[in-house]
Order: C-alpha cells, then sequence, then structure tokens
C-alpha cells in the first residue's frame, strides 16, 4: 500500500518538473523556486529531491540539459524540455486529469 | 566541437561527480542568499539551506549513480554483452559441428554473465525502470496549512502549478 502512495507522488513531481520547463529552460534552483511560488508550501517538495528526478527524466530523454551562465553570473546548469518530454507531459496531464476527475466524482458520490 | 568532446568527457566519472557537486552547490548558495535577504545571519542561513535542501551527500550519490549507469561506456558494454550473447545463439542453432556449439555455448555464458553482472552492480538500462528505493520525492506538508490544500478558488497545489503559467 505504501509503495503505490511512494509512485504516486513520484511521478506525481516528475508531472510538476515537466510542466515548469513547459516554457522556458531552468537551472534547478529555478524550478524549485517556481514550485515553491504556485504551490504557497502547501506541498513539501525537498529541493534536493528534485534533482534525483531531474537526472531520471534526462536518462529517460524527457529534458535535456546545457551548462551555462545564471543572472548572477555563475555558472549553472540549465534543463529544458525534448519533444519527448512534451508528448510525455500530455500524456502525463491527460491521466492526471482522468484520475483527478475520477476520484471527485467519487468523493461526490461515496 | 562539444559533439565530438562530449562521450569522451562523459567517460570521466569523476568530472560526472564534481559537475554534480557544482551544481547541488550553486543550488544551497542561493538558498542561503535567499534566507540571508530576509535578516538571517549567513550561517543560520546556510544551516535553514541545508535542512531545506534534504540530505546532500545522499542526493549526490543518487544522482552520481544515475549520470554513471549513463556514461557510452557503460551503454556500449551492455550493447557488446547483449551482440556476445546473441552471436552465441546463432552459433549454436546454426552449427552442426560439435565444438562449434561449445563455442556457441561459452559466448552464451559470458554475454549473459555479464550482463548479470552489470545488472548487479546496480548500472542497468532505464528502460527497465526505476529502482524501487529511489528517493520519495514529494511529502505532504505537515503544518496546519496543508490541512487545506485548496486554496480559495478551490485549486489544488498542482492544479496552481499549472495555472501560474
Amino acid at each position: 500500500m505504501a509503495k503505490v502512495r511512494t509512485d504516486l507522488m513520484q511521478g506525481t513531481l516528475e508531472l510538476l518538473i515537466l510542466k515548469t520547463l513547459s516554457r522556458d529552460p531552468m537551472h534547478g534552483y529555478g524550478i524549485a523556486q517556481r514550485i515553491h511560488e504556485a504551490v504557497d508550501d502547501l506541498l513539501k517538495v525537498e529541493d534536493g529531491s528534485l534533482y534525483p528526478a531531474l537526472y531520471r527524466m534526462e536518462e529517460r530523454g524527457w529534458i535535456a540539459s546545457e551548462w551555462g551562465v545564471s543572472d548572477n553570473n555563475r555558472r549553472a546548469k540549465f534543463y529544458r524540455l525534448t519533444k519527448a518530454g512534451r508528448k510525455r507531459l500530455e500524456g502525463e496531464r491527460a491521466n492526471w486529469e482522468r484520475v483527478s476527475q475520477a476520484i471527485g466524482r467519487i468523493l461526490e458520490t461515496a | 566541437m562539444n559533439f565530438f568532446i562530449g562521450p569522451f568527457r562523459r567517460l570521466d566519472s569523476r568530472r560526472d561527480r564534481l559537475e554534480i557537486e557544482e551544481e547541488l552547490q550553486f543550488h544551497l548558495d542561493l538558498l542561503a542568499e535567499e534566507h540571508c535577504r530576509q535578516n538571517i545571519p549567513w550561517e543560520q542561513a546556510q544551516a535553514t539551506a541545508l535542512k531545506r535542501f534534504g540530505n546532500v551527500e545522499q542526493i549526490r550519490d543518487e544522482c552520481a549513480r544515475i549520470a554513471r549507469r549513463n556514461q557510452p561506456a557503460i551503454v556500449a558494454l551492455k550493447w557488446l554483452f547483449g551482440f556476445i550473447f546473441v552471436g552465441g545463439v546463432l552459433v549454436r542453432i546454426c552449427s552442426p559441428e560439435y565444438h562449434l556449439t561449445r563455442v556457441g555455448d561459452i559466448l552464451m555464458a559470458v554475454g549473459a554473465l555479464s550482463r548479470l553482472l552489470l545488472y548487479l552492480r546496480g548500472i542497468y538500462p532505464s528502460r527497465y525502470g526505476s529502482k524501487p528505493d529511489d528517493s520519495v520525492s514529494l511529502k505532504l506538508n505537515d503544518s496546519p496549512l496543508s490541512f487545506a490544500s485548496y486554496d480559495q478558488r478551490g485549486r489544488t497545489p498542482i492544479e496552481r502549478v499549472f495555472s501560474s503559467k
């Protein structure tokens, strides 16, 4: 039971990262900030846990990375969404909407 | 130029590790600076940044492990062992002579055992999926606020990420 919950949460983080990168390439800190701003700290996302997720997503070809220079003139690794990542985002988003709709219906009727 | 140099750079796992550390350090420094801007003393800001970041060493090792299994040399080895195994199977099937079928057996054994060794060392192709012990990435905040995870407009935190763009 606990494993199911963990897998769901991990997939959710990937979905958030994909969506965050869908507009602009960003470094890890930028991604974390964008997610924190959007969720008002209601969801606790440990900043560090983003990185294994980012590396896994890069491994799967959903995102690509490149070293560049940040706003404060420091070397930083920027991540961008690939074509496969965009496709994945669409699929994950549709899936999320289906699941949340289904759960919503159950909560309304039960 | 990067096209040619890139794969050879990736062979150097020490370089991978240094880049991971640089990336994590960049994040930690910006987090500490963010806390400093809220008039928190630097030492305390660093401690808070570390706390918010999580277990740095564990995260660094996890990233290094993922980066390592993507190294071209490891990927090439996996393919090579795969070919050796398939070659062994073909020799075994096609060869009518006894001593050649023995060669096929040896090739199959070498290919299969080498792949198994790579697998046991935790270096396995990503298409087989993540290991179940991959870090838990997201937790519900246990502060009182998280009890009401919907905002005034009835959006969940995840829906807010989508609507913020």
